[in-house]
């Protein structure tokens, strides 16, 4: 790079124009594929994680749906646990 | 619009090895084309595809029919030139050689030393900002293009486009380069 002078050096957008132009070495990489997959059996589709499905969220926009629905289930959640707690006290009153 | 390799695709899905051999004889030139950018010997652009191709290989019964065959396995390797950039630059290793077989004649050869040139600047970023600025500068893809590719959201994605051409434009200033 330093080899360069001044007069002969590129900008950086002539430098990138013409390495687009580079054209790729021929290689063939057929044999060496198959004897690497000889004995490994393509993977069986693993469950989407947890994580995978947060990523999807975010990624589609619906991760303020997704919130909202989840704030709803909480206090859902919440208030049907509350119910039942009043119930209990309720049902426990009247066996003492 | 149904996809060309639909059947082979099924069929190596289903464990035909030979089916995925006619899928690698027929996208190998594409795959070496997207990794020759990335790859700085012969042998490294070698093993870069044929990683690509094996995890293609192993992650095949993810692929879904709806996405078309060629985009996921260039996907798959952007992404095997990103791990390679990172793997280069946790073992500290610099040097840059030239990939010998090109055709020979002069116009290649004058793409050839500026893809070497550039190649030698961009290895001065650290890795996820080289590997974007590959995709973005020599294979002039848009940024989304790139998110794509990486599977990154487009909003990290511009973060890193932003930082990773400070960086450059810091590298380029100190090695006498305009932009």
């Amino acid at each position: 790079m330093d080899t360069k002078n001044d007069e002969t050096r590129r900008t950086w957008s002539e430098l990138t124009a013409l390495a687009r132009n580079a054209q790729p070495p021929a290689i063939d990489v057929r044999h060496a594929v198959m004897s690497g997959i000889r004995h490994q059996p393509a993977a069986p589709a693993a469950p989407p994680s947890m994580l995978a499905t947060v990523e999807v969220l975010f990624g589609r926009g619906l991760a303020k749906p997704a919130l909202a629905l989840f704030a709803v289930a909480c206090g859902t959640i919440g208030y049907a646990g509350c119910r039942g707690l009043d119930l209990i006290e309720l049902v426990a009153s009247f066996s003492l | 619009m149904t996809d060309p390799d639909l059947e082979l695709v099924r069929r190596a899905r289903d464990g035909d090895a030979l089916a995925f051999g006619e899928l690698v004889e027929k996208y190998q030139p594409i795959i070496t084309s997207m990794l020759h950018r990335f790859a700085a010997s012969h042998a490294d652009l070698e093993d870069l595809v044929q990683e690509s191709f094996i995890k293609a290989w192993r992650a095949l019964p993810k692929w879904e029919p709806r996405q078309p065959f060629a985009h996921w396995l260039r996907r798959i390797s952007a992404r095997t030139g990103l791990d390679y950039c990172r793997r280069r630059k946790r073992s500290r290793i610099t040097p840059v050689e030239h990939l010998p077989e090109t055709i020979d004649t002069a116009s290649t050869d004058t793409a050839r030393e500026a893809l070497d040139e550039a190649r030698q600047l961009l290895g001065r970023l650290p890795a996820d900002e080289r590997a974007l600025l590959t995709l973005l500068y020599l294979h002039g893809m848009t940024i989304d293009e790139a998110a794509d590719h990486f599977g990154w959201t487009t909003a990290k994605t511009k973060i890193r486009a932003f930082r990773a051409r400070q960086l450059l434009r810091r590298t380029l200033k100190n090695h006498g380069y305009e932009e």
